[in-house]
């Protein structure tokens, strides 16, 4: 039966998708399409600093005479593919490490679940800050490495108790029963019950990781070479924006980092109402 | 005057498509002292109208009209601080999975003093406690099980206890909704034994609710069978054993295979029960039931109301016209 | 009858506690059974009897810390290489339709999965179709792209059977599959799967506690007490004149509102320590209105009760109800 309770929580749910999935593509577009939507090159530092924004520049300058919209637009390619790609890698080692552990009880799960505790105890970004100060260089794909191989963790636990708790569930054994192996199990059973809680986490990830991002930068530690939000903070913060009222310097870069973070909550919660929509929600007397 | 008189109750559920009438007009008698079983399939209202009786309908539940009189009073028009005062010392009430539902931090002394203090204000501990060692006696216990946690005790035991709860107070109606469901046959059997026992030393009226028919049959004094929160049939045990006359009531009994007479098969009652939203016009039953007549799709069901009980259904429209042998239950 | 499931001398024991205290739990003793060709053995109990754990022995789904379980000959083995013949063989039909059908999956997939298992080439939605048709869900093109959410439970129970009917299995066992649905429709599917067994040929091992739908499913039956058997024999036999008193208690307690009652009948078996059943000797004795000195001593073997009848007891009842007075009228004495 299709009760009015259902049909909006559908159409909200489609909503978020969308809204989510165009602010998301907005974002890749630029990021694409770097040099031809920064009307100046980057690293440009040939203008007046400090100039408010205007026509000729739409987000001013900052004090180095870098034309802030430019930054902004170059450092958008990087925040986003950090932040997709790290988020990508933790989601990837936290689902397998999550399902094995939850799947197979004793030993493996027993084991993996003590290297994770280690790792919880240390604070994450020194944690990153001690791997990045051993890296050689620090560029693009370093830092992805860096933030992906660190924030699995939480994300492991949180999928290996939704799994304990699926696994003991009957649609399991009956599998079992049918002849399917473990490992059909695991993914082609248990898995797709994952996936709200693998999509809350993804998302909580991905945000995470484009914050880490500009956490790394901000505290210099990265490529000096790369413009990202977080190096546009980290500048800004540097100069003493505030002191002198540059706004146009500080609020765009948090901003962007916000609607970016925004846009991947979107598409996590859209998807959640629209996948309990078809799999629960309806209901036939 | 019965002891309990339900007329024409309704209660509906709250909901976006419309209200959901999970009781619609429902209406019976409980006499003194006589045990009245409430039988029907899952969503035919049963459990609701006990609850609605007990008052202990919450959320998108309500009463939408009907009266339930008890002992002449008429309940609906109580306050809740009113009610309070039947609650337990008149009317008590064992739900399904009460024995599940004790209190698993509590020994069972301290949860049977607390039923009757709460609802008997004034009454000192110590009198208390003596009071549930008695009941403990009434419903076989053993006293030393009063120091006992729930989980130590077995699940037939912790029913007694649920039962011995009930029976606090002395009241004149307990209402059972599926006391015995979840426990063991024999254990069940004790269970039911001791029910029946109490029943006759005390002269309490019992509301027993199951869908298990044949246990109903061998326990009621009379029997009301409920279809889609409506009533189809109200028959003594011994009118419903000579032959049940509501066509869901003859489908239901060949739903459950005996143990004694001929190994035949059984045609149970095909298709499903009807949205309680939007119930079909007429007869409720008319889609699955094998003599349904032309008026059954438009009127409300004929009742017929007699010596033996009552019928909700046209085929006792026309009693001298009508052949009931030929809608008898092979 | 050709034996088809032969389980020898089957136990399970549990072990828990810690390095200082283990205590052991023997859900199942030493059980064995024969399943033949077409037929349909029922396994009757009350909870904690050990059928469901006896269930799982046989599908091979828990390993037995004693004995074996057989299939034509051949050792069941779930272990890696046997897993897919064993599962071809032998099916379940679980007690909860709710929790055993996998919500996220439509109907074609909770079927057509165990098919592409099991070696079928292609697309299977034919034969979807089909089985679901077989299984009385149709017209079958409305329920293949449903999700269970979309399903009663009769609905559900009736595509776990397509499911399990698709694998195409010679033993079919079904653990009390109607328990958790009303009794109009677990009639349906007890005479669906009558019907199929028929149809297919199939053996069936009928699960329960209740012995009314045992004497309906089955021609053979077994009933268990504190993880043994305790009685076995032709169901319309062992029900007619039961020779273990538990069967006799059970068959007492069970509602039948049309048998004679004797007149003041009280026959009260019911469990009354929660400490468990005695170790030694019959494990039914401290309920058993019938108990005497030598049932308390040594552990009681399964006789031979006339031609095709076994009993765990030391004095089975007489095969006339009528000679056998129930305790709180004189005791015959043997």
């Amino acid at each position: 039966m299709r009760n009015k309770r259902t049909l909006p929580r559908e159409r909200s749910g489609k909503a978020k998708l969308w809204g989510g999935a165009c602010i998301l593509l907005v974002f890749a577009a630029v990021s694409l399409a770097t040099a031809q939507i920064a009307p100046y090159p980057k690293n440009d530092m040939e203008f007046e600093v400090w100039l408010k924004p205007s026509a000729a520049h739409l987000l001013g300058t900052d004090s180095y005479g870098q034309d802030v919209f430019s930054q902004l637009v170059y450092g958008t390619r990087t925040s986003f593919l950090v932040g997709v790609l790290a988020g990508l890698i933790t989601t990837i080692i936290g689902v397998l490490v999550g399902v094995t552990a939850g799947f197979y009880r004793r030993w493996v799960s027993d084991a993996l679940m003590f290297v994770v505790d280690l790792l919880l105890i240390i604070p994450v970004m020194a944690l990153m800050i001690i791997l990045a100060s051993f890296l050689p260089s620090m560029g693009l794909t370093s830092i992805v490495l860096v933030i992906g191989l660190l924030s699995w963790l939480y994300m492991a636990r949180s999928i290996r108790s939704q799994t304990l708790s699926e696994r003991q569930r009957g649609y399991v054994e009956a599998a079992r029963v049918a002849g399917m192996s473990d490992l059909s199990i695991m993914l082609r059973e248990i898995l797709p019950n994952l996936y709200p809680i693998i999509l809350a986490n993804l998302v909580s990830v991905t945000t995470h990781a484009v914050l880490a991002e500009a956490g790394l930068s901000f505290l210099g530690i990265g490529d000096p070479k790369n413009v990202s939000w977080g190096t546009i903070l980290a500048l800004a913060h540097a100069n003493n924006a505030i002191m002198y009222d540059a706004w146009w310097w500080i609020v765009p870069p948090g901003l962007a980092t916000a609607l970016f973070c925004f846009g991947f909550i979107l598409i996590g919660n859209g998807s959640l109402e629209r996948f309990r929509y078809k799999r629960g929600a309806s209901q036939q007397t | 005057m019965s002891l309990l008189e339900i007329n024409d109750l309704r209660i509906e559920y709250v909901s976006a498509r419309g209200p959901f009438k999970a009781v619609d007009g429902v209406s019976f008698t409980i006499e003194r002292g006589e045990i009245f079983g409430l039988a029907g399939e899952s969503g035919c209202g049963k459990s609701t109208t006990a609850y609605g009786i007990g008052r202990l309908l919450r959320g998108p539940a309500r009463i939408a009209g009907g009266s339930i009189r008890f002992d002449g009073t008429e309940l609906t028009e109580l306050s809740d601080a009113q009610f309070d005062a039947y609650r337990w010392a008149r009317i008590s009430i064992v739900l399904q999975s009460a024995m599940n539902n004790l209190n698993p931090v509590m020994k069972i002394k301290d949860q049977l003093i607390d039923a009757i203090l709460a609802h008997r204000k004034g009454t000192l501990r110590s009198d208390a406690l003596r009071q549930a060692g008695e009941l403990m006696e009434l419903v076989d216990l053993p006293k030393d099980r009063l120091e006992r946690f729930p989980h130590e005790l077995s699940g037939g035991m912790r029913q007694r206890v649920v039962i011995a709860m009930a029976l606090a107070l002395r009241p004149e109606l307990i209402i059972m909704d599926e006391p015995t469901t979840a426990l063991d046959v024999i254990t069940q059997k004790g269970i039911i034994d001791k029910i029946i026992e109490l029943k006759r030393a005390f002269g309490f009226s019992v509301l027993f609710i199951t869908h298990d028919l044949p246990l109903m049959l061998e326990i009621c004094d009379r029997i009301g069978v409920m279809y889609a929160g409506r009533i189809a049939e109200i028959a003594t045990r011994e009118r419903m054993l000579a032959g049940a006359r509501h066509p869901y009531t003859q489908g239901l009994l060949r739903s459950f295979p005996s143990l004694t007479g001929p190994r035949a098969r059984l045609e149970g009652i095909p298709g499903s029960t009807p949205d309680l939203i939007a119930p079909p016009q007429g007869c409720r039953f008319r889609e699955r039931c094998p003599h349904a007549l032309p008026q059954c799709g438009s009127e409300a069901p004929f009742v017929l109301e007699d010596r033996d009980g009552r019928v909700n259904c046209h085929l006792y429209a026309k009693e001298e016209a009508f052949d009931e042998a030929a809608v008898a239950s092979p | 009858m050709k034996p088809l499931l032969q389980v020898h001398n089957v136990s399970q024991v549990y072990e828990s506690g810690g390095l200082l205290r283990k205590s052991k739990v023997r859900a199942v003793r030493d059980v064995s059974l024969v399943l033949g060709e077409g037929e349909a053995l029922a396994v009757v109990g009350e909870s904690g009897c050990g059928k469901s754990t006896l269930a799982r022995m046989i599908l091979g789904l828990l390993e037995p810390t004693a004995g074996r379980v057989e299939f034509e000959g051949r050792a069941v083995d779930r272990r890696r290489r046997g897993r897919l013949e064993t599962a071809k063989r032998l099916q379940m039909i679980f007690q909860d339709p709710f929790e055993t059908i996998n919500s996220n999956q439509r109907v074609e997939t909770v079927i057509g999965r165990p098919l592409q298992l099991h070696g079928a080439k292609g697309p299977v939605r034919e034969r979807v179709l089909e089985l679901l048709g077989q299984v009385g869900l149709t017209p079958a093109e409305d329920y293949i792209d449903k999700y269970p959410s979309q399903l009663s439970g009769g609905q559900k129970q009736r595509v776990m059977i397509a499911r399990a009917l698709g694998i195409g299995p010679r033993v079919l066992i079904a653990d009390e599959p109607t328990s958790m649905l009303d009794v109009s429709i677990g009639i349906d599917i007890m005479n669906l799967m009558l019907d199929l067994k028929r149809d297919n040929d199939l053996s069936l091992l009928w699960i329960t506690h209740n012995l009314g739908s045992a004497r309906y499913m089955s021609d053979r039956i077994v009933i268990m007490f504190g993880g043994q058997i305790v009685e076995s024999g032709p169901t319309e036999d062992v029900i007619a004149s039961p020779g273990h008193p538990y069967t006799r208690a059970l068959l007492h307690a069970s509602p039948d509102p049309w048998r004679q009652k004797t007149e003041g009948e009280k026959f009260d078996a019911a469990e009354r320590e929660e400490s468990g059943l005695p170790e030694s000797g019959c494990r039914f004795r401290n309920r058993c209105p019938w108990a005497r000195e030598e049932c308390g001593q040594d552990e009681v073997p399964l006789t031979a009760l006339g031609a095709d009848r076994e009993v765990r007891c030391l004095f089975p009842l007489p095969s006339d109800p009528a000679s056998s007075p129930l305790p709180h009228e004189e005791r015959t004495v043997d």
